[in-house]
């Protein structure tokens, strides 16, 4: 089988999650304030292990630092908080302030975790350090030329440059570099001058507006930028030839998350509740490839086993049949997915979560699925 | 950038009176029609597109189809959606049946591409 469903509590929206390095524990939050960690069982169920409950208002992210084990979490109550687990194992949490009128949207650790990346409706990102000597957090905005909401954002892999995507449907790739804790950063494909808050690249995801952008990803090496906007498009940037960018505008309903799981492969999820490849070839243009799984269309009900039920049916509903059920395994629009085991240069596992409340493992190992990525090659 | 409209209303005029409603399609769809600012062109503009879709005969929607790209066929369906909006007389059924075939080369992407985009019909 290789989707398989997790139930981590009760079957309400969950707004994101993420994983322990160790990948036993997960963090969701169910379109609440609280975040909930559940820990695998021997028996592959999932108990409820600790709750994360300071937030005021509704959780929009989570992140869990691998090496670290820190998470961040962002709310719309403006706030970040950073969470440590104790020598007793309970964790403690740290407030950080972001300075932002506006809910917070999203929020991502860097790669070497020293710092963390967070977008607002308050049309600023938050780069947030910590100061060692006062042992607080420190955040520094970005403000220029963001013009809206700030929707996702993704870390270049040399800690500096951050990639973020906006409702003002632009994408733009910023430089972060705080002196006061790292050492001046070497030119990129994306230039060379990185002073904080330099604007080094800017895409409009399309000339006629093209619909906001859900979600950025670098890929490993980052040399090339991927994004999916409203419009149903996926699009890839590719530094090296030129700030190139390719786009492919899809016969599908929008992606709200998006992985590189290969050098030259994207997985993309959405509104169609399934997981979408894509290849990227050498020139950069995109091409899509197979869902992970079929049966998109709605599943058609058995006529009604009596005829009372038809007729109860055809007054309460309107209509015979009871047709509601999705044929794919997330009954709801995935909006988080996460690398569960292996990289961006070969992803093993995927984890989806969605709006039916469900965690679904997808092994893109297996023999189906594989046999799907084996074809992909254009 | 926002592409201007550069629509050539005389020459697509002349491709309809010569009875090229194809290729007056082609030219209306890759004159960026959607460009168009002020209500007054806007209006020119729909009432250009709807001649054009009214001309053109059910059997000859999918060899039209066919030879457009997938930008022309966001545009297209655009307009179809205008129509639905403001209808002229006589004019949803012939429009559903334009629908219909330009929904299944594109799928539900270009719908969502009239809903999501900045520029509308």
């Amino acid at each position: 089988m290789s989707a398989s469903i997790q139930k981590v509590g009760p079957a309400i929206p969950i707004q994101c999650h993420a994983w322990s390095s160790d990948r036993q524990t997960i963090a969701v939050s169910h379109n609440d304030k609280l975040v909930e960690l559940y820990k695998q069982q021997p028996g592959g169920s999932w108990n409820q292990t600790d709750i994360l409950d300071q937030h005021d208002l509704r959780v929009n992210d989570i992140d869990w630092a691998p090496n670290t084990n820190r998470i961040v979490t962002c709310s719309a109550d403006r706030n970040a908080y950073v969470w440590v687990q104790g020598a007793d194992g309970k964790w403690k949490h740290t407030l950080v302030l972001l300075r932002i009128n506006r809910a917070a949207t999203c929020v991502r650790w860097s790669p070497q975790e020293n710092k963390f990346a967070v977008g607002s409706g308050a049309r600023i990102i938050s780069i947030c350090y910590l100061d060692e000597e006062k042992d607080w957090w420190v955040a520094k905005h970005i403000r220029k030329p963001l013009r809206s909401t700030i929707t996702t954002v993704d870390w270049h892999p040399n800690n500096i440059l951050l990639a973020a995507g906006c409702t003002d449907f632009k994408v733009r790739v910023f430089s972060t570099y705080i002196k006061e804790i790292e050492p001046k950063p070497s030119a990129t494909e994306w230039g060379a001058k990185m002073p904080f808050a330099n604007l080094m690249a800017e895409f409009s995801n399309s000339p006629t507006g093209g619909g906001w952008i859900h979600a950025v990803a670098f890929n490993e090496e980052g040399t090339r930028l991927a994004w999916v906007g409203h419009d149903s498009s996926i699009a890839v940037a590719d530094a090296p030839s030129g700030m190139v960018m390719m786009k492919l505008k899809t016969n599908l309903l929008p992606f709200l998350s998006l992985l590189w799981i290969g050098p030259n492969r994207l997985l993309a999820a959405g509104h169609d509740c399934v997981p979408v490849l894509f290849h990227v070839d050498s020139a950069g243009k995109v091409s899509q490839g197979p869902k992970l799984e079929e049966g998109g269309n709605v599943v058609e009900a058995t006529a009604a086993a009596s005829a009372k039920n038809m007729f109860k049916n055809k007054d309460r509903l309107g209509q015979e049949l009871v047709d509601s059920r999705l044929g794919t395994t997330h009954q709801n629009q995935i909006n988080s997915m996460r690398i569960l085991e292996g990289n961006k240069v070969e992803a093993r596992r995927v984890s989806t979560t969605a709006g039916d409340g469900a965690l679904v493992i997808w092994n893109l190992a297996s023999g189906a699925l594989a046999g799907k990525l084996a074809a992909l090659k254009i | 950038g926002d592409d201007a409209a550069i629509i050539d209303a005389n020459q697509i005029n002349s491709l309809l009176s010569s009875n090229k409603n194809v290729e007056a399609l082609k030219l209306f769809l890759s004159s960026s029609p959607t460009g168009v600012k002020d209500p007054t062109s806007k209006k020119a503009a729909r009432d250009l597109a709807f001649r054009i879709l009214m001309a053109i005969k059910t059997a000859q929607m999918d060899g039209a189809i066919s030879q457009l790209d997938q930008d022309s066929l966001d545009v297209l369906m655009k307009f179809i959606y205008a129509g639905f909006e403001s209808p002229y007389e006589g004019s949803s059924g012939h429009l559903l049946v334009w629908h219909e075939k330009v929904f299944s080369a594109t799928g539900i992407g270009s719908v969502v591409r009239v809903l999501a985009d900045k520029r509308k019909a």
